[in-house]
């Protein structure tokens, strides 16, 4: 287990920001942590690396426990927050340079990690600009090559895509694949069920300090009590089609409306229904067009458990 | 490492307005500014004579005092019709021409023939002063100078007058008079003239160098501002820098120790510089380069520390960070650095109320020890505040480095 925290409280005050939260993160995987904003996920990431103190619970990195003064720890860990954290007076590269000097003594060694980190994140023609002349999207970029310039082995990426248009939120994205392919550790949180679902081995949906649930996507997606909702357009349904698709199997839900040519169905939770009701429209010889079918989302089960979507603020 | 982290560091804050302009440039130009506004004054050292017209009330031996002491200020002259003209030729070390009279001389003030009158009452060795200078000529340096040393004057006189009735007392109660009257010579002595404009022991030192050592003093203050900033940039609650930098293996006393090193010696560089312009255009600070330099750098380090310890004990906020930014220097400057010299009463009043907050003052500390390396006829006291000096930056030292080690969140 490269990253284990076991009953982790953190009070602030009479807050109380984690509620015995627990995490287990493999070597190579790549982990998320969804919840929305205040629930906990950036206390949780501050814990894991002591930042700051907590109240009680125990962090081991590589199996080993953590804490301020582990520099052997640290060299192995690298940090990308959401905001970020260079020097606005110094260039790309000398930025990179810098932080990669933290770690790296050899200058050598350095000058080719630095070069490899800028062609990783594609900021190559931006070099000798200064961040405040960045566009917000190179600026996370560089953000993203100061956080792994090192090499290291666990990454904790922090919220790194909020506020990012889109193609530079995949251009992070597909860093985050790579890197994850090259054998890195990392540990992503985000407020976007997408981002999870896009690129996380597995997850833990947290909100107000606590793990709600955890496991894969699809896993979590199965703790899900909806099923398959299938909607299709026709606009010559036949009552004795409309009784056929009401009596199918695991048929929770059929609502028409014949003026808007549009039906929807809801099935309960268990296999795909879609080609049972494909044939039923085929032996009825009905027309149809725009057929969409929606498996249930994490959305909808953030929503089940919660009672709640997911929010950008408290 | 050291190399790399002050590389880099010592970079971002030399291009950094904050750092570098708001920190280091401004504190110098201000010194600047003070020297370009005391120019006039210093200007002084070189004046003609001020030439005052008189007006005397009491009885001859007090008018004998007054005599003597303008004799040792000046040279006496007679009116004409060419205005206040010497009786001899005063030399370098005469800064007044005087005479007594109680002539109407409003038409003398109009044209400049004389610069002010003088009305002295001595009955009863009271030495009541009232300078008259016309309005249009109230900026006029000479009349100021010559107002300066007849107060001067005044103030040593009605001391003498009052420490002597206390003697004249104890030897009424039984006392020896010969050990009175001794007494009383020693505290006649006491009014050196010397004193009250130049003091001529000590080369280069004359009356305006108060200015310019209240002046350091509020400099070397005012770098508390940098000893805060060196910490806070190292914690990780200011932020993601903040948190990148602590997640790293280079330990938090090592990266505040590379930004002290790119930070805080720019100041010092910054206030020698300023020193070498104040000798350069011969301010009248002592000439004793090694011994200012030594108090100067003693009271930026302290500052220096002394915001390294605030930022290192506390979690500042920015709002908190402006308050110690702002607060610090205006009440560091008000009870000590410029009060201290300017204003007598307060500084009387600290030193007794509250001698801590004036020996915790570091502007106070710098203006005291330029002050005593100036105008004391001795090193014992320079020294004393010098070792005051180092204890408090042990001190801050000590205090820095155990709040290092402290997680802030």
């Amino acid at each position: 287990m490269l990253v284990e925290m076991k009953d982790i409280v953190k009070r602030y005050g009479k807050l109380l920001a984690l509620d015995y939260f627990d995490l287990e993160v493999e070597k190579g995987e790549i982990y998320g942590l969804l919840g929305p904003n205040g629930s906990g996920k950036t206390t949780a990431i501050n814990c894991m690396l002591s930042l700051i103190k907590f109240d009680n619970g125990t962090v081991k990195l590589f199996g080993e426990k953590m804490s301020p003064k582990r520099n052997d720890l640290k060299r192995k860990i690298g940090l990308v927050m959401q905001d970020i954290g260079v020097y606005d007076e110094l260039t790309v590269e000398e930025n990179i340079t810098y932080f990669c000097g933290l770690y790296i003594g050899d200058s050598k060694k350095r000058k080719e990690y630095v070069e490899e980190a800028i062609d990783f994140v594609d900021i190559d023609s931006h070099r000798k600009f200064k961040p405040p002349k960045l566009s917000g999207g190179l600026k996370r970029r560089l953000n993203l090559a100061c956080g792994i310039v090192h090499k290291p082995d666990l990454i904790i990426l922090d919220e790194p895509t909020v506020a990012v248009d889109p193609q530079s939120r995949n251009h992070i994205l597909e860093n985050v694949k790579t890197l994850a392919q090259k054998g890195k550790t990392i540990v992503y949180t985000t407020h976007y069920m997408e981002e999870v679902e896009a690129i996380c081995d597995r997850l833990s949906i947290i909100d107000h300090g606590k793990v709600l649930v955890k496991g894969t996507t699809e896993e979590i997606k199965t703790m899900s009590s909806i099923g398959e909702i299938i909607a299709v357009r026709t606009f010559n349904l036949e009552d004795e089609l409309l009784y056929g698709i009401r009596n199918m199997k695991e048929v929770e839900a059929v609502n028409y409306e014949p003026s808007a040519g549009k039906l929807v169905v809801n099935f309960s939770k268990g296999e795909s229904r879609l080609m049972s009701l494909l044939k039923l429209f085929e032996e009825k010889k009905a027309d149809f067009f725009d057929l969409h079918v929606k498996t249930p989302s994490l959305n909808d089960v953030f929503l089940e458990i919660t009672g709640k979507e997911l929010r950008d603020d408290d | 490492m050291i190399r790399h982290l002050t590389k880099y560091v010592g970079k971002a804050n030399l291009l950094s307005k904050d750092g570098f302009l708001l920190s280091i440039i401004l504190p110098f130009i201000l010194g600047l500014i003070f020297l370009f506004a005391f120019d006039s004054l210093l200007e002084a050292a070189n004046l003609t004579p001020a030439k005052i017209v008189i007006e005397f009330k009491g009885n001859a031996e007090e008018k004998k005092d007054v005599e003597d002491f303008l004799k040792e200020m000046g040279v006496e002259g007679r009116l004409t019709d060419q205005g206040l003209e010497p009786i001899t030729e005063p030399d370098d070390e005469d800064y007044l021409i005087y005479c007594f009279g109680d002539d109407d001389v409003e038409a003398l003030l109009d044209e400049g023939s004389i610069n002010a009158k003088v009305w002295i009452d001595n009955t009863d060795k009271k030495m009541d002063m009232e300078i008259y200078v016309p309005s249009n000529k109230a900026n006029d340096r000479t009349s100021f100078m010559a107002y300066q040393i007849l107060n001067s004057y005044a103030k040593s006189y009605r001391n003498l007058i009052k420490n002597t009735e206390v003697l004249f007392a104890q030897a009424m109660a039984g006392r020896d008079m010969s050990s009175v009257e001794g007494l009383v010579e020693r505290i006649k002595d006491g009014i050196d003239t010397d004193d009250i404009v130049y003091t001529k022991e000590k080369e280069g030192i004359n009356g305006f160098t108060h200015f310019i050592m209240a002046t350091l003093g509020f400099v070397c203050l005012y770098y508390i501002r940098v000893g805060v900033d060196i910490v806070r940039r190292n914690e990780a609650y200011i932020g993601a820098l903040g948190k990148r930098l602590e997640l790293s293996p280079v330990s938090k006393l090592l990266r505040v120790f590379a930004s002290f090193l790119s930070m805080g010696l720019p100041c010092l560089l910054a206030t020698y510089l300023l020193l070498l312009c104040y000798w350069k255009r011969d301010v009248g600070l002592s000439l004793e380069y090694s011994r200012v330099i030594l108090v100067v750098s003693l009271g930026v380090l302290i500052s220096i520390f002394m915001g390294m310890a605030i930022a290192s004990l506390f979690k500042l906020s920015k709002d908190n960070v402006s308050v110690v930014n702002f607060l610090i220097p205006v009440l560091g400057a008000l009870f000590g650095g410029l009060m201290g010299q300017f204003g007598q009463a307060l500084s009387t009043w600290i030193n007794e109320n509250a001698p801590l907050l004036a020996n915790l003052n570091p502007a106070n500390l710098v203006s005291r020890g330029l002050y005593q390396l100036s105008f004391y006829p001795s090193y014992d006291s320079f020294y004393h505040t010098i070792k005051i000096m180092a204890v408090y930056l042990a001190v801050l030292m000590v205090l820095t480095g155990v709040g290092i080690g402290r997680v802030k969140e």
